[in-house]
């Protein structure tokens, strides 16, 4: 019967620190990849406004030099700022579930102006409107796909909002799991101590970053752009950054709860 | 009693170092043979992006005569000839890759295809302004053209020229028996707007001289 009631009691403490294993992940990603906030945050830190602002530039004046049209067409056609407007909506766009679309009109009647400037100043006339609007659409196509990388975003916005809700709806059920476990805990075995999922979580993390850092070398990753690239290495080692705090955290209550252990002993003794 | 208190501590602390390691050990026994595909699977897929640079000497671009190929091909966006139509005063570098960011700077070889003295196609293509393939249009039948190669310089003939729709890949057959150069521009070259069209030359070889 005792063995019966250790083995429970053992088995208890390792459901809870799978929970709380779960719980720090998901509380991590919930403070970055998870946070809207943390990526816009990380956007303005990369610097990828301006980056943005260069390649769209870059590709404007590749697209144009075949054209006939002279370079100055792409002038003043838009800011970083106004790039910075487009990407935050979409982006709180994007964590809300709602459709990616980016909005031409002021660019398109900037460009037009330009043309028409343009054409006045060289003195022609243009007969070929076919021509002229098909460049007008691809000049707008490369702005559009620049900005929202692939044309595959919408999915891929339906797949994160579901992940999402889910990673939610998991972090409450694994929190609620994990309170009912330590109520339980404590009554059949009067005792509530956390020590050994703590313990094993810290164990489990150095075990992981251990892996992770011997399997991928985070500092070389190379993806998109040089902002992008940052970006997710930015992610990368801030979710080590914070789970290190939580270990430490934890790790510091622990010796706490043994200084106070020790304390109460020693009163104990006196009295 | 002092003693034995801090015997309990002791045991109790210890038995609960040696607990987690005990669960830390199954979990990963789990992890291991539950999950190991999976997180392998995204490893590589991240390993894929994390690309370390390395301080690489890479070797000089150089023709063997045995096989009729390029031992080592040059690198994307490196320059390895220079491309020579005196009829219509046309002296450009040639580069390997054909992106519009190369062919700002000369004239771009389409990596799908064949390098001059390979003995198949080659396909080089350049943009329609001043300064590059504007008087490409202008080409005639019999004119000369040569490619001076970093391994090699090579001459050829126009043997036609057509006008292509832009979507046309139909117009560029890949042979391997016999040595064929096309250069292609965006047409009409006069114009403003887009480009639909493609104006296309085609060059049989006709001579060939190897760096020794």
């Amino acid at each position: 019967m005792k063995n019966k009631k250790v083995l429970i009691y053992y088995l208890l403490e390792l459901v809870l620190t799978i929970c709380l294993f779960s719980l720090i992940i998901l509380f991590t990603l919930k403070l970055t990849v998870l946070n809207k906030n943390y990526f816009i945050k990380q956007l303005d830190k990369t610097n990828y406004y301006h980056e943005l602002y260069t390649e769209i530039d870059n590709d404007f004046e590749n697209y144009i030099r075949p054209s006939g049209f002279d370079i100055s067409i792409k002038n003043n056609l838009f800011t970083e700022d106004d790039l910075k407007e487009i990407i935050n909506k979409n982006v709180d766009n994007f964590y809300k579930g709602k459709k990616i679309e980016i909005d031409t009109s002021k660019i398109k009647d900037k460009l037009n102006s330009n043309i028409e400037e343009y054409c006045n100043k060289i003195n022609i006339t243009i007969t070929d409107d076919d021509s002229i609007n098909l460049f007008k659409e691809e000049f707008l196509k490369i702005y559009t796909n620049r900005i929202i990388i692939s044309d595959k975003i919408n999915d891929l916005n339906k797949t994160f909002t579901k992940y999402n809700k889910l990673i939610n709806i998991l972090f409450i059920s694994i929190l609620s799991l994990f309170v009912i476990l330590s109520i339980i805990t404590r009554i059949l075995f009067k005792k509530i101590t956390l020590s050994i999922p703590v313990i094993t979580s810290i164990l489990l993390f150095i075990v992981s970053y251990i892996f992770i850092v011997s399997k991928i070398n985070i500092s070389s990753i190379k993806f998109w752009n040089t902002s992008v690239s940052n970006i997710i290495k930015n992610i990368f080692n801030d979710n080590i950054k914070y789970i290190l705090y939580i270990c430490i955290i934890g790790i510091i209550l622990e010796l706490l709860k043994l200084i106070i252990f020790i304390i109460s002993r020693r009163r104990k003794k006196r009295v | 009693m002092h003693k034995k208190n801090k015997r309990n501590i002791l045991k109790e602390i210890t038995e609960q170092i040696v607990i987690s390691f005990f669960f830390v050990s199954i979990i990963i026994l789990i992890i291991h043979f539950v999950f190991i595909d999976k997180i392998n699977n995204y490893i590589n897929i991240v390993n894929m992006i994390s690309i370390e640079e390395k301080d690489i000497t890479y070797p000089e671009v150089k023709f063997d005569n045995v096989s009729k190929r390029l031992k080592d091909y040059p690198l994307w966006g490196k320059e390895f000839a220079t491309l020579d139509i005196p009829s219509i005063n046309v002296n450009l570098p040639v580069f390997q890759g054909d992106t519009l960011d190369i062919m700002r700077y000369g004239i771009g070889h389409y990596s799908g295809s064949l390098f001059p003295g390979e003995g198949g196609t080659i396909i080089l293509a350049g943009h329609n302004d001043r300064g590059f393939l504007y008087h490409l249009p202008e080409i005639k039948v019999g004119d000369k053209i040569t490619i001076n190669a970093v391994y090699g310089t090579f001459t050829y003939e126009v043997e036609s020229t057509r006008v292509i729709d832009a979507k046309d890949n139909d117009a560029f057959p890949f042979y391997k028996d016999k040595e064929v150069l096309m250069i292609y521009t965006c047409y009409p070259v006069n114009t403003i707007g887009h480009k639909t069209h493609r104006f296309l030359v085609y060059a049989k070889k006709v001579g060939e001289s190897y760096e020794k």
